[in-house]
């Protein structure tokens, strides 16, 4: 942050760098891995407490036996990270015994993924076109409904957000589905081209980054607009296009990686509340039932998935940001 | 920004009234920006309603009239915004609901100052190992899945306002901490700290006295951007039904309950909705305006 040097990223800085962020990478793991493990054998209550048929006490110790859930703590964490380093082997899911925990995030990652993809492409599209008409307009009336757009993007929580879309379009009006994820009902020319149903839970997920984004945009480009190089080109008798395209949006667009980085994460833990209010079934709906219904391999197994594309993005954007912006070097805020 | 070095060495044109004209100026601006001010009236608003909600709400928040279940704003006389589907009135329920959030927001926040704060100082002044070894504990902390741990603490240990807020601030205070580094990092070499280092000042000091008040400006930023993210936690937690218990209310919960009424009982959804988005609205505002305000750079 303090000083950022014209310094060319040698190859070998380069290298450097990404081996030094690797590694912390895999300390993160580490470190998700262990708080997670023993922090939810805290939770009250084991996954084979009886509710409705009592068990004999002998086929209970059968069963924690089978699940390895006799040992000490400190063993079925290491039992745990020798099956997953050796074999890649996460166990086997307490919600779904016949299935792996593979299998069945498998299944599910590419709903959630989908409305991710969906989102992010929305919020950024969508983002970064109201802003530069903002920014281009400033004070008009467009200028004035993306401000009260970002407004509402930023003070209402998606899940509200979702609620009222359900209320409108799919209660009152009976426009769209209330919910669920490439029903067969919902889509045109079969499934996973265009659904219906994907309408409301995108909009919604997207409203909150799209706001930061238009927002974004807007500063930064009317930043950039005021600056000599733009008045310049001006100046030359090149045409608005011209400018916009070539000489403002490539300087304006470079923090949006930045708001990338940031924004990518949190659509992973966000999808939770979307995909409870749609009923969708997709990781972050496993990752509530599985809490509630103490699946310690699925909590494992999610909490480490998220930790790891979580720190695979903010890596990405890093090494982006020093790709799009030569005046950044590399680790300048790290300090390694 | 006015450098107030150490006093004898000082070698900048020392008037005593540059000290204080940063925050009048800075007052000045802020009470000349209309936004900041509205915002400023609504977070007063809320803050007034959090502190005297035992007498500003005309009915305590778990009184339960079973014979007024679910009715609308001005059917009966008595509660304007209605009844809840236990028959509680729903304007006293909001103005409790002010005081989880505003608790929630203030005390994250608060948590977060407390951590990042010390933290980051230690981590931008003394630098070499210590630096080293924050920074790499700030990296690690940053990949945490915060919402999730949020979700498995409270799992762990139960919902209610202590623990909700102590789930909230296990990650809160990672861009407070980031921040103050990079902070105290560019500041540290400024020649008045310098100054107060040869005139023998000690190291606590030139942080507390030198560093921190120049430092504090982005911070006291950011903070006004913390409260409201807590605040929007706090209601996604309470929407997902385990964040506040029963009977406190929660606007985020009063949202999450109501989805079952809503598409008779419109108003269960509508008023919380309408006072998360204004209490968001009042915390950014101010956020806006404090960041304009204090920023030495803004030229009227």
């Amino acid at each position: 942050m303090a000083s950022r040097h014209r310094i060319s990223n040698s190859g070998n800085a380069m290298a450097r760098y990404i081996i030094g962020r690797i590694s912390s990478l895999i300390l993160v793991l580490f470190v998700v891995s262990v708080v997670t493990f023993f922090l939810m054998h805290q939770v009250p209550g084991g996954p084979f407490d009886e509710t409705k048929a009592p068990l004999p006490p002998a086929a209970k110790e059968n069963i924690l036996r089978k699940y390895g859930l006799d040992k000490p703590i400190h063993i079925q964490y290491l039992n745990y990270m020798k099956n997953v380093i050796l074999h890649f082997d996460f166990g086997i899911p307490y919600q779904q015994p016949t299935t792996t925990v593979t299998a069945l995030i498998a299944k599910s990652w590419k709903v959630t993924v989908q409305v991710g993809v969906m989102t992010v492409l929305l919020a950024f599209g969508a983002g970064i076109t109201l802003g530069i008409y903002a920014a281009y307009n400033q004070n008009s009336w467009l200028d004035n409904v993306t401000t009260f757009i970002a407004m509402l993007g930023i003070t209402v929580p998606s899940f509200v957000v979702a609620m009222w879309l359900i209320l409108f379009f799919a209660v009152r009006l009976r426009w769209l589905p209330m919910g669920g994820w490439n029903a067969s009902g919902s889509c045109l020319f079969g499934s996973a081209f265009m659904c219906t149903d994907w309408i409301m839970p995108v909009i919604a997920y997207a409203l909150g980054p799209l706001a930061i984004i238009a927002r974004y945009t807007r500063s930064s480009v009317v930043d950039v607009m005021r600056q000599d190089f733009a008045r310049t080109a001006r100046a030359k008798g090149l045409d608005t296009r011209a400018i916009m395209l070539r000489h403002i949006l490539r300087n304006a667009l470079i923090p949006m990686v930045t708001a990338l980085g940031v924004i990518i994460p949190n659509l992973l833990t966000g999808s939770i509340f979307i995909e409870a209010v749609f009923r969708i079934n997709g990781l972050g709906k496993f990752f509530v039932t599985s809490i509630f219904n103490r699946d310690y391999p699925m909590i494992m197994a999610l909490f480490l998935l998220i930790a790891f594309l979580w720190s695979l993005t903010y890596l990405f954007t890093d090494i982006v940001y020093t790709w799009i912006d030569p005046r950044v070097r590399l680790g300048a805020e790290g300090g390694a | 920004m006015t450098a107030r070095a150490a006093t004898k060495l000082d070698v900048a044109p020392s008037d005593g009234e540059r000290h204080r004209t940063l925050w009048h100026d800075a007052a000045r601006r802020f009470l000349r920006n209309r936004l900041a001010v509205l915002g400023l009236a609504i977070v007063l608003l809320f803050l007034f309603l959090a502190v005297f909600a035992d007498l500003v709400a005309p009915f305590p928040y778990d009184k339960v009239y079973f014979d007024r279940v679910l009715r609308f704003p001005f059917e009966l006389p008595g509660h304007p915004l209605g009844t809840d589907e236990v028959g509680r009135d729903y304007l006293s329920r909001l103005i409790y609901g002010a005081r989880t959030s505003m608790t929630v927001g203030i005390s994250v926040q608060m948590v977060a100052f407390l951590i990042g704060v010390p933290l980051g100082s230690l981590a931008g002044y003394v630098g070499g190992r210590t630096d080293f070894i924050i920074s790499r504990f700030i990296d690690t902390m940053t990949a945490f899945p915060g919402l999730m741990f949020s979700i498995l603490i409270i799992s762990v240990w139960g919902g209610g306002i202590t623990k909700v807020i102590f789930a909230l601030s296990i990650t809160s205070w990672i861009g407070i901490a980031r921040l103050t580094r990079g902070q105290i990092l560019s500041l540290r070499e400024k020649e008045y700290v310098e100054a107060a280092r040869c005139t023998g000042v000690g190291r606590n000091r030139i942080i507390l006295r030198h560093l921190l008040p120049n430092a504090l400006t982005p911070i006291l930023v950011a903070i006004s951007f913390g409260i409201p993210a807590a605040i929007f936690g706090e209601a996604g937690l309470s929407f997902l039904g385990i964040g506040i218990n029963d009977p406190i209310p929660s606007w985020g919960k009063m949202v999450g309950v109501s989805n079952a009424y809503v598409r008779v009982y419109w108003h269960l959804a509508l008023f919380p909705t309408i006072a998360v988005a204004l209490a968001m609205l009042g915390f950014s505002f101010v956020g806006d305006g404090l960041r304009d305000a204090l920023d030495p750079k803004m030229i009227e």
